[in-house]
């Protein structure tokens, strides 16, 4: 930084370079700490895999050893696997949320200019784990109140024009044209509203990771004042940063075609069609799974550290970080 | 910033120039911003075309003059059309704007030649033309993602390179002060220190009076009390020489400053 300019807020065009940057320095911390979140993120799923393949020989078993067999202690187990699964899903979650705010944490410190090493950061970040996990189950449950509000708001409010249009008996096509513009434009204003929500509760683990004492209902708050009067911005800089990982997604989904494809030849090589419709959708379910977690080791940090940048950008806009004199 | 990319070029009479390249981000807000304008555009214009070829058709038709082909020449200029709407926007717009497009200006960036140059309409054309190939698998994407001088193959081909635009000079944007401001800065001006104060406080001060409007106002209170107090110590002041809000001190060291440093 220039010593004869200050900080100044940042572009939309300028947050998401300056990720993209910030995420390049630090690539391989960052991929390693998104790395270990996948692993929790994929965590919960073994058992509960390893619970259907149990469960299905087991039947398999049950029903080709004839009906005198009870399958009574099977679902039993079926049913006691669930909480234990649920346990384990929030758990993994909040290791998951930890280590996403640890990414944030290592950017903003960045930022600022006062970088700090992975143990440290994580000596800070650890014990707010709880607040990251409640922070993000409210934001979570107000952005579903939210969706499914304004979804219901837009149902009705598409419905009346096609009722309307289908009741009279002289609709032409000019009416059925100002039918599809009316659905278009609610269609569009509503996907504006939940963009514009979900920029203002965009960042609510950066306070936590970052501030002392925050918990997770007051982060939630200090998101929300924080971007009040930047919703705009902040939408656009979602949508932009979005539209960049489109790319990725193509390269990660030509190997996983080419690899079906040169699948597909052992998998049909003396089986029963049935038996290859079961691999081949088992097969694709298995490699979407994969395809989207091995994704997210790189769209996670990358999403981390946008956060941390629009984080610094609003404490500077709203709350003039930096703006204080040398020291001399 | 140290988080964003500079560049160095050399202009034809050997001057060396730094710009600071448009990054990722700017350059596809600009493209969002343009191909929303060019889409939406064509479709209308297409509509227009499509009721006024009806038309024509008909008319036509009913004086006896329609030709046989004549369909076929309705869709060889759509045709035509179609490819002069999607190359002529950013090679004219390139062109006529020095290097800029709607969606550019919005974003801030601008393309320029590799010697600093304003883009011509060759650069600008060549740049339009070789953009489909760009866009193919998103070659141009990756190629702006790792490349050190952030160039797509148009740019590559043309000899150009994007750039952001220069910052408003300092000082440029005005911004309200109190009325009293003035009567502060008088008084100031009799304290000898204040023309110690460097360049640097100054700048610091001037962004403070511009984004205080956008601050959050406790907080906003707070960084005042601490910039007055800093240039209270900076300039060997016991006590204000009378009653006033922070802001109102801060204002008059912004306008005494000047005053007593014209070149500003």
């Amino acid at each position: 930084m220039s010593s004869t300019q200050p900080i100044r807020p940042l572009s939309v065009g300028n947050v998401v370079s300056a990720s993209i940057r910030l995420f390049r320095s630090h690539m391989g911390q960052f991929l390693g700490i998104a790395l270990k979140a996948v692993g929790w993120m994929a965590l919960p799923w073994i058992p509960i895999l390893l619970a259907v393949v149990v469960f299905a020989t087991a039947m398999a078993t049950l029903s080709s050893a004839g009906s005198s067999s009870n399958p009574g202690g099977l679902i039993a187990f079926g049913v006691l696997m669930i909480p234990v699964f649920l346990v384990l899903l929030i758990f993994c979650s909040a290791k998951v949320l930890t280590n996403e705010a640890l990414i944030s944490r290592l950017a903003f410190q960045d930022l600022i200019s006062q970088p700090e090493s992975t143990a440290v950061a994580w000596q800070q970040v650890r014990k707010r784990t709880w607040h990251f996990w409640f922070a993000r189950l409210m934001v979570g449950l107000i952005l579903g109140a939210v969706s499914f509000a304004f979804s219901l708001l837009q149902n009705i409010l598409t419905a009346i024009p096609q009722a309307l249009v289908g009741s009279s008996s002289r609709s032409g096509s000019a009416a059925a044209m100002l039918v599809g513009l009316i659905v278009l434009v609610v269609l569009l204003a509503n996907y504006a509203v939940q963009l514009w929500f979900q920029a203002r509760f965009f960042i609510p683990e950066l306070p936590i990771a970052l501030e002392e004492n925050v918990t997770g209902d007051q982060s939630i708050v200090r998101s929300w004042e924080l971007s009040k009067g930047n919703a705009v911005r902040i939408s656009l800089v979602i949508l932009v940063a979005g539209l960049i990982t489109v790319p990725l997604f193509l390269l990660a989904f030509v190997p996983g075609i080419v690899s079906l494809i040169a699948l597909a030849p052992t998998m049909r090589a003396g089986v029963s069609p049935e038996t290859t419709a079961v691999f081949t959708i088992m097969g694709l379910f298995g490699l979407g799974f994969v395809l989207v977690l091995g994704l997210s080791i790189f769209t996670m940090p990358f999403w981390q550290t946008i956060k941390a940048v629009i984080y610094y950008d609003l404490r500077s806009r709203r709350e003039g970080m930096g703006l204080e004199l040398r020291e001399r | 910033m140290r988080f964003f990319n500079r560049i160095k070029l050399k202009t034809p009479e050997s001057v060396e120039l730094e710009f600071v390249l448009a990054g990722l981000g700017g350059r596809v807000l600009a493209w969002v911003i343009d191909s929303h304008i060019l889409w939406l555009s064509y479709m209308l214009v297409l509509v227009v075309f499509s009721f006024l070829s009806e038309g024509i058709t008909e008319l036509l038709d009913r004086t006896g003059l329609l030709a046989p082909g004549f369909q076929n020449w309705v869709v060889a200029i759509i045709t035509l059309f179609t490819f002069f709407w999607f190359t002529g926007y950013f090679a004219l717009f390139e062109t006529l704007w020095r290097g800029q497009t709607p969606g550019k200006r919005w974003a801030k960036i601008r393309v320029i030649r590799d010697d600093g140059r304003p883009v011509g309409l060759a650069q600008a054309s060549v740049r339009s033309l070789l953009r489909p190939i760009d866009d193919l698998l998103f070659l141009g994407f990756f190629f702006v993602l790792i490349g050190q001088q952030e160039k797509r193959i148009g740019d590559w081909t043309a000899g150009t390179v994007v750039v952001q635009e220069e910052l408003a000079p300092v000082g440029s944007s005005a911004f309200p002060l109190g009325a009293k401001a003035q009567n502060v800065a008088d008084r100031l001006l009799d304290v000898p220190q204040i023309q110690e104060l460097l360049p640097d406080d100054f700048a610091i001060l001037r962004e403070y009076l511009q984004r205080r409007i956008a601050m959050e106002p406790p907080v906003r209170q707070e960084v005042s009390l601490k910039l007055a107090r800093q240039f209270k110590n900076l300039l060997h002041m016991d006590e204000l020489p009378f009653e006033m809000t922070s802001d109102l001190f801060l204002e008059g060291i912004y306008l005494a400053y000047q005053q007593q440093s014209p070149e500003l």
